[in-house]
């Protein structure tokens, strides 16, 4: 009977023992996690900074652009103007929703926190998905219109109403819109696969969540 | 009766720590996950931005060639 006790008063004092190294590691491991946490804000914030300072830049560049733009654009008189700086403004808006992404902490822990993340990431999907199917309506329509207008220089050419030298001119300025939304078809195309790839780790969640 | 007892609370213990190791666990791979996807979005984001700053050149460009398909 003695023996016994003792047996049991080993395993106990055993098990206690386990249970506070247990306690131990994790609390050091807590620890570990903070200091990551903290490091990664810390990177968070540089790339917020880098992003503002780019920011800057490229609305530095779209000014200088849209300076050359009304230039050009002066002789020519165009309807649609409104409602095209409308849209600009929609997608503005859309695009600083996405700012403050992931900053609401408050009352939430650490797995509600995560999901309200996951969250906020479907819905800025749902948007840039809406956007990028605008763009690509935009890309269609650009592509009719250069169809167009290779038709209506080469027929002009073939009735002789323009030199050979106008029609090269008007050829180069095809081409170059031509090659510019082919580099924003191939754009718009990775960012699809961006956000197909966005979805499926969304989805992955979601199904973890459930 | 004390050691029996005695027993109880280690086995609680032990099992207490092993549920929030493995709850701590699970949110670690959460955060990880929701970090991933956030890099993602930041990423798709700035494509975004690029986009449609393009687009709006290309329609500079398209309005050129309106000019050339009315003449």
């Amino acid at each position: 009977m003695k023996s016994i006790k003792t047996i049991i008063t080993v395993i106990a004092l055993f098990a206690f023992l386990g249970t506070h190294s247990a306690i131990a590691q994790s609390n050091k491991g807590r620890e570990k996690k903070k200091e990551v946490k903290e490091k990664k804000e810390e990177i968070k914030e540089k790339r917020k900074e880098i992003k503002e300072e780019k920011k800057e830049l490229r609305e530095i560049k779209k000014e200088t652009q849209q300076e050359e733009k009304e230039e050009r654009n002066e002789a020519q008189e165009h309807d649609d103007d409104d409602n095209k700086n409308a849209g600009d403004k929609k997608v503005k808006e859309e695009i600083n929703k996405g700012k403050a992404y992931g900053k609401d902490k408050d009352g939430l822990n650490g797995k509600e926190f995560g999901h309200a993340r996951a969250e906020q990431a479907r819905n800025e999907t749902k948007n840039k998905e809406r956007q990028l199917s605008e763009n690509e309506e935009s890309i269609q329509k650009g592509r009719s219109k250069i169809k167009e207008a290779k038709e209506k220089i080469k027929k002009a050419k073939e009735e002789k109403k323009i030199s050979d030298a106008e029609y090269e001119e008007k050829e180069k300025q095809i081409k170059a819109a031509e090659n510019k939304l082919d580099n924003v078809e191939k754009k718009v195309k990775e960012t699809k696969e961006k956000l197909k790839k966005q979805k499926e780790k969304l989805e992955k969640i979601k199904k973890d969540k459930e | 009766m004390k050691l029996l007892k005695l027993l109880v609370v280690a086995i609680v213990f032990t099992t207490t720590s092993c549920v929030d190791k493995k709850a701590q666990e699970e949110d670690a791979k959460l955060e990880k996950a929701v970090q991933e996807i956030e890099k993602i979005a930041q990423d798709i984001e700035s494509s975004s931005e690029e986009i449609s700053e393009e687009i709006k050149d290309v329609e500079a460009d398209l309005q050129q060639l309106d000019s050339i398909i009315k003449n």
